[in-house]
């Protein structure tokens, strides 16, 4: 049933998911050398903070979606969301040395309100965006 | 002719419709929110196959808006109409010659629907964020891709007889095998 085109298409994108694991590997590995926080809403920069810095950031956007962002401990979580799934604030705590652990690794991303809060290097060229 | 054209559409729309429906009622395959198997890509292969792209375009855009005006809102329309049509596209694309299988274009078809929705996420977020997410969906496109493939085959078998053009289809299929 399977021609062999088929299996050649199906090798192709599975060896493609094998280089995109490494990648993502290396990615999350650099990431624990992060000590700011960048916020993105709505794909453009918002806010940035340092990791040493206790603050909250609130993100709110004309539609009405509205984020709380805190930074406490040299760790950041998505602390409130007026987003329906709630998946961002359950992700909880994000901290430079355990980055590689997460799914998102060095991310907490609000999908329907838009919103990215990054982990970043200062020193370092750019942040993994 | 234009009254068998709009009930045959009819009913492959509300088979996709139905099939999405259904396939959310399982269980979430994975952390990874929306991730589905799109079992309704099987339905939409079969269009494409059988009744050319145009039918099959017309059901890859009414499928998403519909969805998205009943119940997703518009976010999650413009996360299924780029997924949809870039899994056309890629459809498009791979049945041209029959060297790919019913099994192979719908892997290609799962991939690009994938494809699709990350730009849409780099557009919306401003960062390519969902790219760590890559490795789990392009090995998740394939199991759902081979899974689909083998729903519109069958599917293309069991109804051979409903209509000549899916029996031409059909043995235009079974003609090229290599």
């Amino acid at each position: 049933m399977l021609r062999r085109a088929d299996g050649l298409v199906i090798a192709v994108l599975l060896a493609a998911a094998l280089l995109a694991w490494a990648g993502v590997s290396i990615l999350k590995t650099r990431a624990e050398r992060a000590d700011c926080v960048r916020v993105y809403v709505g794909g453009k920069p918002f806010a940035e903070a340092r990791l040493d810095e206790a603050r909250t950031i609130v993100a709110e956007q004309e539609n009405g979606c509205r984020n709380e962002i805190e930074i406490a401990d040299g760790r950041v979580r998505m602390k409130a969301s007026t987003c329906q799934n709630q998946l961002c604030v359950e992700q909880g705590w994000m901290e430079p040395g355990k980055v590689s652990k997460r799914s998102m690794g060095a991310h907490i991303v609000c999908l329907p309100n838009a919103v990215d809060v990054q982990l970043f290097a200062s020193g370092a060229d750019a942040p993994d965006a | 002719m234009r009254a068998r054209a709009a009930a045959r559409y009819g009913i492959l729309l509300a088979l996709i419709l139905l099939l999405g429906f259904l396939e959310r009622q399982l269980p979430p395959v994975s952390t990874v929110p929306g991730l589905r198997i799109g079992l309704g890509n099987s339905v939409l292969l079969l269009t494409l196959l059988c009744f050319g792209a145009g039918g099959a375009w017309v059901l890859a855009i009414l499928k998403p808006v519909l969805c998205g005006l009943l119940f997703s809102g518009a976010t999650g329309m413009l996360y299924a109409l780029a997924g949809s049509a870039c899994a056309m596209l890629a459809m498009m694309v791979g049945a041209r010659s029959w060297r790919l299988s019913p099994v192979g274009v719908s892997v290609l078809g799962a991939s690009a629907h994938m494809a699709g929705q990350m730009c849409v996420s780099r557009f919306m977020l401003g960062s390519w964020a969902a790219l760590l997410q890559a490795p789990l969906l392009l090995a998740a496109s394939v199991a759902a891709g081979i899974a689909t493939g083998v729903l519109c085959r069958a599917a293309m078998h069991a109804l051979r007889g409903l209509d000549p053009r899916i029996e031409r289809t059909v043995r235009k299929m079974e003609s090229a095998k290599r």
